[in-house]
């Protein structure tokens, strides 16, 4: 199992900016292992949040995220206490989901 | 909320922050299910493109048509390290669907792809891995055109191979 993602989500003006932080290889297939053999692509290909059942964030990504990925977006119409989800899936199929509660 | 903060800076203070987090995690089994079944596919026509144009049309625009609205916020002009480079890119254009980030010079150009949910900003901050210095591209498809702006980012050691 992966390690839980760190979330913070914080109201900022009339915006909620979240800031995640994942651990994960991203492998990205091009890189040789001390034998000279290619290390296989490993790497999260879908990021998504949600509060409430609603969508605030969603994204694809290539092998180029670098590894332990780090995200930061914001949103309009959260409150204090709000839940908010996010949700990784990587190229083997594992995913992960943490939640945080929206702080002043 | 000071605790939970130091902890997210401090990458090492895991087990604090489980205990900061520790009543939440009980919450995340149901969370997974209701949001892995809302999640929609990798784009994955998007990320074959190897050119400019075709990730260009890969998104559904034409052709490559410049914008000066995007902002690269801290993308640093001189990346030190091209395994981590922070990549900030921002639109004051109307109506944004969704952002593309394309590496020109990366084995794998299509970087990102940030779909823009109404109420979320079209605004978005990852790290990235540069093999070379690279011409990096924002596609920003809006109001169903899709806009290119360019920003050169050059590297003083490759992020690929290692």
């Amino acid at each position: 199992m992966a390690d839980p993602m760190r979330i913070r989500a914080r109201i900022e003006g009339d915006q909620c900016v979240v800031r995640v932080l994942i651990g994960h290889e991203m492998e990205t297939g091009q890189r040789r292992d001390a034998t000279g053999r290619l290390v296989p692509a490993w790497f999260i290909q879908r990021v998504t949040a949600t509060t409430g059942g609603r969508v605030v964030f969603s994204a694809s990504w290539g092998p180029a995220v670098s590894k332990n990925p780090v995200i930061q977006f914001s949103y309009a119409g959260a409150r204090v206490g709000d839940r908010l989800q996010v949700t990784w899936v990587d190229t083997r199929g594992d995913r992960r989901t943490d939640e945080a509660v929206v702080s002043a | 909320m000071d605790k939970v903060r130091r902890t997210f800076v401090n990458r090492g203070a895991t087990v604090a922050f489980f205990s900061a987090a520790g009543p939440l995690l009980a919450l995340s089994e149901p969370a997974r299910a209701q949001s892995s079944a809302a999640a929609p596919e990798w784009a994955q026509g998007v990320f074959g493109a190897r050119t400019l144009l075709e990730a260009v049309r890969a998104m559904g625009g034409t052709a490559v048509t410049e914008t000066r609205d995007v902002s690269w916020g801290n993308t640093p002009d001189i990346a030190e390290n091209g395994l981590v480079v922070p990549i900030s890119i921002s639109t004051t254009l109307a109506g944004v669907e969704s952002i593309g980030l394309f590496i020109e010079k990366n084995p794998t150009p299509m970087a990102a792809l940030f779909e823009v949910p109404a109420g979320t900003r079209a605004s978005f901050r990852t790290n990235f891995k540069l093999g070379e210095s690279s011409n990096v591209y924002a596609l920003v498809k809006a109001d169903g055109r899709v806009l290119v702006a360019r920003h050169e980012v050059k590297v003083t050691i490759g992020g690929c191979g290692g």
